[in-house]
């Protein structure tokens, strides 16, 4: 069976979502398939590019799949008659961020409403087109889909792909480790902002490049002027996985942070690792994994009491080691297993 | 720089066309560019070819990168202010091959209509590109005489030359390609029958059909060609080619009707040996010249047999051919020295 995988791409932006494409691929080869990752360009600003956007995959023709699994807007719209769903996210500023400070569409603005009406409208003309074959990454989203289209799914969370890179690791060093892209909603600048507050020697290793290089100059502006360059490193670079895994197999515990995101690879990754994850009560996803005392600590997200968390780890290292333990046994007890992922799929 | 490099692709099916792609992708990248493929699905599905093309012109890459460097048609449609052509070819059915009888389009107003509005497409883009180079003479004859478009060839060079090396003169003719009517496998094995000398033909590559397989073995049988030919019928790794190469007489290529000149016959030069084609050959003629760098014979058993004899027995003059191929590739300047240069200059 020839199945094709579609997705969005913003050029030269690899990411979580782009790593779990290609992950999926793999595996389905693995499992027997012939499957092959189709991307196609995602512009948002203007923001009638994005009507442009959809209306190009509208356009485009996918015979010669037998199967299609639709992971992203605008890609998912593909005309195809044996058509899955495994959603990564909507098109998030249309709905949940729509208002917020991470928002682009103004409320007051006929023309920016009429093309978030455009977009929800779409998403529920397909959706009612899929039901029974819906399936999301994580609660959250499918979440938001009750919440604003008011269509139920089935949750199938992603397992990490390579995930034998990876040893729970007897090492545990003095610092948390925080890898991932840099931008505003990732949040890394609240993990430095808490390095102010922290009263014990932890300290904080922050890997990944910028999606702008602000991102990165706000980063290294913030570690100058709280004077934090003996506590914080920052590596404003793409790291390799082999880079990845040796720094979470020598950190204390890891750090993911981000506001109200879908899923967090970075847990997976800290749990193979063996390390117990400090994230935020408003992350999204880590809440799934991150269970507050058995597999890391789940706080605000202040600066003062992700410093008290940064803390814990470091002064109770039998309890950091511990609940950095409890980490994959929790993944098997969820199910979050390929064999899983790829039999709903394709059944 | 930070370049685009865009292609369509015919989803699930691997082909020459998705090579260059991947091959340019990687050595830009070598010599420190940034670099974004962009592989968009296109079928040469005649009825919804018009939509797919204006699917193409609606993508914003604009300002997502310095450069687009567009390959297979017609993503060429998408839109970028700093647009170069690798052009490698034509939707063909639509153009050169219209009138012959590879084209199964049937001819109505509709087909008609289609036909004018790919032309017009193709161009527009044409019209919007700064710079427009093609992967052969054949394909920039093709730009002029139907679009009006003079574009010099950039000519495709090997991914890793560098594997291939010369060992000796052996007794053997190379012939390293997948094995299929057009590609004449057939006429190689003919032309064994009227050798005078001691040559060898050594055939590798995997047989397209089971009737062909048969029909080799037949005609070997029946010439009693077991002791003259051998066929190794199977794909084979890079390394085992390049041993092939090593210890050949001179190599071998002799399609009908070709646009390019075929990676095998690069393969050969850079092993140091010379080719044989043929005049119907297409693109080989654009690499090789006559008695230089290798033979153009009439694609008849016994012309190839006369080459084939005249190099065995003379391997002083075997060696210096396949030495003036080496000289040839850099006359053409088929090295990606040459090809990032044109497309980053």
């Amino acid at each position: 069976m020839k199945i094709a995988i579609v997705s969005n791409m913003v050029p030269y932006l690899y990411g979580g979502a782009e790593f779990l494409e290609d992950s999926l691929c793999k595996r389905l080869g693995e499992y027997g398939y012939q499957s092959m990752v189709i991307s196609y360009p995602l512009k948002w600003e203007p923001k009638e590019a994005i009507l442009d956007s959809i209306m190009a995959v509208k356009l485009n023709q996918l015979h010669k799949a037998d199967m299609v699994i639709g992971l992203k807007f605008p890609a998912y719209y593909i005309e195809h008659p044996n058509k899955k769903l495994w959603l990564l996210h909507q098109f998030r500023q249309a709905y949940d961020l729509c208002g917020t400070e991470y928002g682009m569409f103004d409320e007051n603005n006929v023309n920016d409403m009429s093309i978030r009406r455009a977009i929800v409208d779409m998403d529920n003309r397909m959706f009612a087109q899929l039901e029974g074959k819906i399936y999301t990454i994580s609660q959250v989203v499918s979440n938001r889909l009750m919440r604003f289209n008011g269509f139920s799914s089935e949750v199938l969370c992603p397992p990490l792909m390579d995930a034998s890179l990876y040893s729970v690791s007897a090492e545990y060093g003095d610092y948390i480790f925080y890898p991932s892209r840099v931008n505003h909603s990732k949040r890394q600048y609240l993990a430095i902002e808490a390095m102010r507050y922290t009263e014990t020697s932890v300290k904080l290793v922050i890997a990944g490049r910028g999606d702008a290089k602000g991102d990165e100059d706000y980063l290294f502006e913030l570690i100058e002027r709280y004077n934090l360059s003996d506590k914080v490193t920052y590596l404003n670079r793409f790291i390799s996985e082999q880079e990845k895994v040796k720094l979470f197999e020598q950190c204390l515990a890891g750090i993911y942070i981000p506001y109200d995101e879908d899923y967090g690879y970075v847990v997976l990754e800290g749990f193979h690792a063996g390390k117990a994850i400090i994230s935020c009560t408003d992350a999204g996803g880590p809440e799934a994994l991150v269970k507050d005392g058995i597999t890391g600590y789940m706080v605000e997200s202040a600066p003062q009491e992700i410093a008290k968390a940064m803390d814990s780890m470091y002064l109770y290292r039998a309890k950091t080691k511990e609940m950095g333990l409890n980490g994959l046994p929790l993944l098997e007890q969820l199910g979050i297993t390929w064999e899983n992922v790829i039999r709903r799929l394709t059944e | 720089m930070k370049i685009i490099v865009a292609s369509t692709i015919v989803p699930f099916v691997n082909g020459g066309g998705t090579l260059i792609v991947d091959w340019l992708e990687e050595k830009l990248k070598e010599y420190g560019h940034q670099v974004q493929t962009i592989k968009i699905p296109f079928e040469h599905d005649y009825q919804t070819v018009m939509t797919q093309m204006l699917g193409l012109r609606m993508y914003h890459i604009e300002d997502a990168a310095d450069r687009l460097i567009a390959i297979r048609t017609p993503s060429y449609l998408l839109q970028h202010p700093d647009k170069y052509l690798w052009f490698i070819h034509h939707y063909r059915e639509m153009y050169d091959l219209w009138e012959t009888p590879y084209n199964t389009l049937p001819k109505e107003d509709n087909t008609l209509a289609i036909r004018e509005y790919v032309k017009r497409a193709d161009d527009l883009a044409f019209r919007e590109s700064k710079k427009i180079y093609t992967n052969s003479q054949i394909v920039s004859d093709r730009l002029l005489k139907y679009n009006n478009i003079t574009a010099a060839p950039v000519y495709p060079p090997l991914l890793h030359p560098e594997q291939f090396h010369c060992n000796k003169y052996g007794d053997y003719i190379y012939y390293s390609s997948r094995i299929c009517g057009h590609k004449r496998q057939l006429l190689a094995i003919e032309a064994m029958k009227y050798v005078k000398t001691g040559v060898k033909l050594v055939i590798t590559g995997s047989s397209e059909t089971e009737e062909l397989r048969t029909q080799i073995k037949q005609l070997i049988q029946h010439n009693d060609l077991e002791k003259k030919v051998e066929i190794c019928d199977k794909w084979i790794s890079e390394e085992e080619k390049a041993e092939y190469f090593a210890n050949c007489l001179a190599g071998i290529y002799i399609p009908y009707d070709e646009d390019s000149y075929g990676y095998t016959s690069l393969e050969a030069h850079h092993s140091g040996k010379a080719v044989i084609s043929c005049k119907d050959s297409g693109g080989t003629g654009e690499l090789i010249v006559d008695g230089y760098n290798g033979y153009m014979v009439d694609p008849e058993p016994e012309k190839l047999a006369e080459v084939f004899d005249r190099l065995y027995e003379d391997k002083k003059l075997a060696e210096k051919m396949g030495n003036n191929g080496q000289n040839r590739v850099k006359e053409l300047e088929i090295t990606w020295d040459n090809v990032v240069r044109r497309f980053t200059e």
